[in-house]
């Protein structure tokens, strides 16, 4: 029955590329943010570069990896002007190798370049970009044996993606669980004297202890339910929703619009083809 | 331990994959209890400005128009350069940290891009602002200052 099951699993990560509709959304989508925030960004790399100088690593690798923030060093519009023809290109076409492999070394060298005012969303970023890296379905191979490696590749790049997603609502969940200050509600109240983060727009009544212990529980069971709900395909797009909602809702109080949007960018990578289709008949359906 | 702490390591690829695989934990206890401040006055023509905290000018700035994002990375900035120098000075004189590269980078960022003008002296405040939720005050501990003069003060980078 283990052999039975073991086959099973691992032909489905041989049939076919598994929800390529998809997984091609979700990383253009990956590239329109990067270019977007990439856009936004330019003009503070570009002053922070006038006073920060990047240190590069003795090895020929580490070298190698970090040569576009070498050139960024002295050169850093043409770092991210080449960085920007990059994810134009990418946007029209069809993910290959060469054009993920790229755009990882891009958003890796982006947040060396941009790490005196990183935050946790570039992280998020350059490592969402890594597992893109597989996620090409060109060139495509002749020979079968190549072919069925590069559809494994493809279809763990994506689970792993996926996993990593979870990963981080599971050990953020756990660590608030695990917090007193999070489990009391209190941390609540101290967020909302963080004077340089914390934007003043939830009324009054919505500050007392009561909803301090509401939205810190709130907050707690999101993760900690995103983490099971998101496998099963009943929870699957209701936990999504809530999920935008609770980034939006963070965006907007804790003033992290990065974070907010790299998170819902990943949230793609757990949709299928199928909800695509479902997608556009839904716009056919609608009166215009 | 949560599953977000990790465990030093002298491996530098289980060191890579720990500091940038093992994503989180986001908005940790320790990180929403404080809140980092900078604090700058200068003096021209022998007159001291006003103290201006730079964080709550930037934050100011940003929720008066959200369109102004860039605001809260100049935020990051000042936060970086100020954590690394207290990590790196500890409670040293002025001229045993003077030649600092992140000394200098801090400076030339203050004198370029926040005040502008030609300057005489600069104060600068670093400190570290802690909530106490049960009397409801926030107290701040302070982890450098010094008073000098920027102008002596080497570039950061050369080219």
């Amino acid at each position: 029955m283990l052999k039975d099951i073991s086959t099973t699993i691992a032909s489905r990560f041989v049939s076919g590329f598994q929800q390529p509709v998809a997984v091609r959304a979700f990383f253009r989508f990956l590239v329109a943010y990067t270019l977007i925030k990439t856009l936004l960004v330019w003009p503070l790399s570009r002053m922070v570069m006038e006073h920060h100088t990047i240190t590069l690593p003795r090895s020929l690798p580490g070298k190698l990896l970090m040569a576009p923030s070498f050139l960024a060093n002295y050169h850093v519009d043409v770092f991210i002007g080449l960085g920007i023809l990059l994810m134009f290109v990418l946007l029209v076409v069809r993910q290959n190798y060469l054009g993920t492999l790229f755009f990882f070394w891009f958003t890796f060298n982006m947040y060396t370049v941009n790490l005196p005012f990183a935050d946790g969303s570039d992280v998020v970023l350059f490592m969402l970009a890594l597992w893109a890296v597989p996620m090409a379905t060109l060139p495509s191979f002749k020979n079968e044996k190549v072919k069925i490696v590069q559809q494994a590749c493809y279809n763990l790049a994506v689970l792993f993606c996926q996993l990593q997603v979870v990963y981080i609502y599971l050990v953020s969940g756990s660590d608030k669980l695990m917090s007193a200050t999070w489990r009391s509600g209190l941390a609540f109240d101290y967020i909302r004297h963080l004077e340089v983060l914390y934007n003043p727009i939830i009324p009054a009544v919505l500050q007392s202890g009561t909803w301090n212990i509401v939205f810190s529980w709130g907050a707690i069971l999101f993760e900690m339910a995103f983490v099971v709900l998101i496998w099963i395909r009943k929870t699957r797009i209701p936990i999504i929703i809530v999920g935008v909602l609770f980034h939006l809702g963070i965006w907007a109080v804790l003033s992290l619009p990065d974070f907010a949007m790299i998170m819902i960018v990943s949230y793609l990578i757990f949709l299928r083809d199928a909800d695509y289709d479902a997608l556009r008949q839904w716009i056919r359906r609608s009166p215009r | 331990m949560s599953l977000g702490q990790r465990r030093s390591s002298v491996n530098p690829l289980t060191s890579l994959y720990a500091k940038v695989v093992l994503l989180g934990p986001f908005f940790e206890e320790s990180r929403i209890k404080t809140t980092p401040h900078l604090l700058v006055s200068f003096k021209t023509d022998g007159q001291w400005s006003g103290i201006h905290n730079l964080a709550e000018e930037n934050f100011a700035e940003y929720t008066r128009n959200p369109l102004r994002y860039q605001k809260l990375r100049y935020c990051d900035y000042e936060r970086f350069l100020s954590r690394q120098l207290s990590q790196q000075i500890g409670h040293r004189e002025f001229n045993e940290v003077k030649d600092l590269r992140i000394f200098r980078e801090l400076n030339q960022y203050l004198l370029q891009e926040r005040i502008g003008i030609p300057i005489d002296s600069l104060h600068i405040v670093y400190g570290l602002n802690t909530y106490d939720p049960v009397n409801a005050i926030s107290t701040m501990d302070t982890l450098f200052t010094y008073t000098y003069n920027p102008n002596a003060v080497a570039h950061a980078k050369r080219y």
